[in-house]
């Protein structure tokens, strides 16, 4: 059976309330999902809070769905909108500074903050071409990213891209070259980074 | 074609889809223009170094599915479907990496507020507010009725690391536990605020043939989980105590009783395919 008709016989079942079926749903796409999460938020918590609530819009827009794409290119789409809604929340939390400290019982403690980036034995291990590249992607704006890691970590086609985010096929060759060129200007401002 | 008209060009070329009037001219341009050939050049390397991109190995957390289980739980319980079905299965805590299977509490059901059926169960003997297990086959369940609202917490006795929370009003339920985990692994089932928690050790999809080892009462009976692929019920109020054991009997009460016989607790066999050990 054909990963398109496998998922369509399960969403059937699912919507008929069968939750066993959209069990089997969810495991069966949640490491895709979250690889591609993770590819766009390069943080596990997010990117793992990222496949939670796009299954959670999936199981609440389950009667929806309807068949006429594939299960994958409907969870790209949410997945890629949830992603989205959580940079935008982001976007308009006020930040925190570093110098903060925090007042207890025991007086002041100095806040922590999370180093969300690679450890440096992380750092060692990972081929640094590799790297520059995964964090140029991460300086793209989100819709461009996202359509970056369609294309190149998912191997998707521009066909289900431009499904996917509800574009129309030209628009997505015309922004993925235009992300590919603003990526290329990325990595020579690393590289003269690292030059100078 | 000036320079930036060219790049709007780069992918199509490079794909081999530009059409053969705009090829010819973007070709044209190339060989005259020095910097537009260093940067058709760059990008080309830039395409390239994007389809590595996909050989990154990305590690699945743990977390993931207690995280969309627990998501998934709230949405139903917000919803306040008394007749619901619950969508969520846990993962245990010890593993990590790609399709890593761990725990399942297959597709719990609910049901409606009704005296739940007990024959054979490990209970404490009421029936309402208390955590029982039961066998049906191979098939270990867990059965909890509410009387009223209740929250009911799954977590990880080694770690403290709570696994599932799903929460109750006046209903039933009765939910499958599997470890498709090899190793056998410990749970800790616990209603909030009524000190009404339980353990029990459920073994995994492999033997484990170690015989003898130490550890507290919890370790003992993981290691009998795991040995005699019998799931094993801890309702002892110190199970921290310090205790040594040696597998030589064939059967797990016996090997149970065996490792405990100095200690202050006995071990129960009243179900077929469970162990229960407990105060004397």
């Amino acid at each position: 059976m054909s990963e398109f008709s496998d998922d369509h016989m399960l969403i059937a079942r699912a919507q008929r309330g069968d939750r066993s079926a959209f069990n089997a749903l969810i495991r069966k796409h949640e490491v895709r999902a979250y690889q591609y999460a993770f590819r766009l938020t390069r943080n596990p918590e997010e990117a793992a809070d990222v496949v939670s609530d796009a299954f959670v819009r999936i199981f609440n827009a389950l009667h929806n769905f309807k068949g006429q794409s594939a299960f994958t290119t409907w969870m790209y789409r949410i997945l890629t909108n949830c992603y989205l809604d959580v940079k935008k929340k982001e976007k308009n939390r006020t930040t925190t500074s570093l110098e903060s400290v925090l007042q207890t019982a025991d007086g002041e403690v100095e806040r922590q903050i999370e180093d969300p980036s690679a450890s440096p034995y992380q750092d060692t291990e990972k081929n640094e071409r590799e790297r520059s590249v995964e964090e140029a992607v991460s300086l793209l704006p989100e819709y461009q990213r996202a359509m970056i890691v369609m294309y190149h970590a998912e191997s998707m086609t521009y066909e289900e891209i431009a499904a996917a985010l509800d574009l129309p096929v030209g628009t997505v060759k015309s922004r993925l070259n235009r992300a590919r060129i603003s990526l290329r200007e990325l990595l020579m401002k690393n590289e003269e980074l690292f030059l100078n | 074609m000036n320079h930036d008209k060219a790049r709007e060009f780069f992918s199509a070329y490079y794909e081999g889809t530009l059409d053969g009037g705009l090829r010819q001219s973007l070709e044209a341009k190339l060989k005259a223009d020095a910097d537009l050939q260093s940067d058709y050049a760059a990008f080309v390397e830039t395409v390239e170094e994007l389809n590595d991109l996909k050989s990154e190995e990305i590690e699945i957390p743990i977390f993931l599915s207690d995280r969309i289980a627990t998501r998934l739980e709230q949405v139903q319980t917000d919803r306040k479907t008394g007749f619901a079905t619950w969508a969520l299965w846990l993962r245990g805590v010890t593993v990590a990496g790609l399709g890593a299977a761990a725990i399942l509490f297959a597709i719990p059901f609910v049901k409606g507020n009704h005296s739940a059926s007990n024959a054979g169960a490990i209970s404490s003997g009421a029936t309402q507010d208390e955590i029982n297990f039961k066998t049906e086959g191979s098939k270990l369940m867990l059965q909890y009725q509410a009387s009223g609202t209740k929250t009911i917490v799954v977590s990880s006795p080694s770690t403290g690391k709570e696994i599932q929370r799903f929460s109750l009003n006046g209903q039933k339920i009765e939910s499958p536990i599997e470890n498709s985990l090899s190793n056998a692994v410990l749970f800790k089932i616990e209603a909030v605020g009524d000190k009404n928690s339980r353990m029990i050790a459920v073994p995994g999809s492999s033997l484990d043939k170690t015989r003898t080892g130490s550890g507290s009462i919890q370790d003992l009976a993981v290691a009998i989980a795991g040995h005699y692929r019998i799931p094993v019920v801890v309702d002892a109020s110190d199970v921290t105590r310090h205790v040594s054991w040696s597998f030589s009997s064939p059967d797990a009460r016996s090997a149970a009783s065996q490792a405990l016989k100095t200690e202050g607790y006995s071990v129960d066999q009243r179900q077929e395919g469970m162990l229960q050990i407990m105060d004397r």
